[in-house]
């Protein structure tokens, strides 16, 4: 079940095909619009922008999450038992007590899921983003952090475009998630170790 | 009325709602809630819900990471002898408190749950994990 392929966090073909594709769509269907007659060209050149604009507003992300639970489904069937599973923007950890296993799938890599053994993590901890003096004290995320195979892992568990005080309910609410995440790591790396 | 109940809740909870003089506490008691893990909170405003899910714990420390708690607070008015129960649904975190909601029961609908006798203490442990999301909170920041 453990896959022992080097972890890699991107997929260089998946992140080109959904960032500089929908441009080559909309650039392809305006060229298109120019070189077909007037209201076939017309057609083509707005429904290859709206696609292009779709996609960046919602498809990719809807794309996204069929091809995490697909590849999530694929690892029940390898016998990982799944029974933490956290979903962040950039990352989803998969925790199985049963094995002392993680499952590691990440944003710009979504077909692979990569599995070690819960003792091959290290240094787990909460960052909790504290910074400012005063009443400028607060935060714009909360993630929790590990190590594996010499590589860190930063999973967000809240994150933001301002500062919020550190006993604000976001903050709280994230905090807490990462403690119950870095909690559970901790216990299946006990149980691997054992 | 909402806006009465939300001043009465911050600034005045042991105010007797009947005669308005503060009532004396008879009562206090902490459980968990074993059925709500962070980022799954669902609200219940049933008593029904709290007489069956509720676990009592004597201190904060024994609550699983992530689970979410409940205060009761049992209130007697001395002067007209009128009850309430005050019900505080919160999650605990490194000795923070993010309050879900508060309830008030005046009609005893929860006096079952805190002076039945054959209600033993029972260690909370957490149920089956689920899956969470992150939370994000972006807002579009204003210059002018």
């Amino acid at each position: 079940m453990e896959t022992m392929e080097k972890i890699q966090k991107v997929n260089p073909l998946y992140l080109l095909l959904n960032t500089v594709g929908p441009v080559a769509v909309m650039v392809l269907s305006v060229a298109l619009g120019v070189l077909l007659p007037e209201q076939v060209g017309l057609i083509i050149s707005i429904l290859g922008f709206g696609l292009a604009v779709a996609w960046y507003a919602v498809l990719g992300r809807k794309f996204y999450n069929k091809t995490r639970e697909r590849t999530l489904a694929g690892l029940e069937e390898t016998g990982f038992v799944p029974n933490h599973t956290f979903n962040a923007d950039g990352c989803t950890v998969v925790v199985d007590l049963v094995h002392a296993q993680i499952a590691l799938l990440f944003r710009w890599n979504p077909t692979k899921a990569y599995v070690r053994p819960a003792s091959a993590l290290s240094n787990v901890c909460v960052d909790d983003g504290r910074g400012g003096a005063g009443f400028l004290e607060g935060s714009s995320r909360v993630s929790f952090l590990f190590m594996v195979d010499g590589m860190k892992i930063r999973v967000n568990t809240f994150t933001s475009n301002k500062r919020w005080r550190m006993d604000s309910d976001y903050i709280l609410t994230g905090i807490s998630k990462a403690d119950l995440m870095v909690e559970t790591l901790t216990a299946a790396g006990a149980q691997a170790a054992k | 009325m909402a806006l009465f109940r939300k001043l009465r809740e911050r600034f005045h909870d042991d105010w007797c709602s009947a005669c308005t003089a503060p009532m004396e506490i008879i009562r206090k008691q902490l459980y968990a809630m074993p059925e709500q893990l962070v980022g799954h909170y669902t609200a219940h405003s049933q008593p029904e819900y709290y007489m069956e899910h509720l676990l009592p714990v004597e201190r904060k420390a024994e609550i699983p990471t992530g689970m979410y708690a409940c205060g009761i607070i049992g209130y007697r008015c001395p002067q007209c002898g009128h009850r309430a129960v005050k019900l505080s649904v919160f999650l605990p975190v490194r000795g923070e408190e993010k309050v879900e909601q508060n309830l008030y029961f005046e009609h005893g609908e929860l006096d079952a749950l805190l002076w039945s006798p054959e209600r033993t203490k029972q260690a909370p442990t957490p149920k089956a994990p689920d899956t969470m999301e992150a939370k994000q909170a972006i807002e579009t920041a204003y210059y002018t």
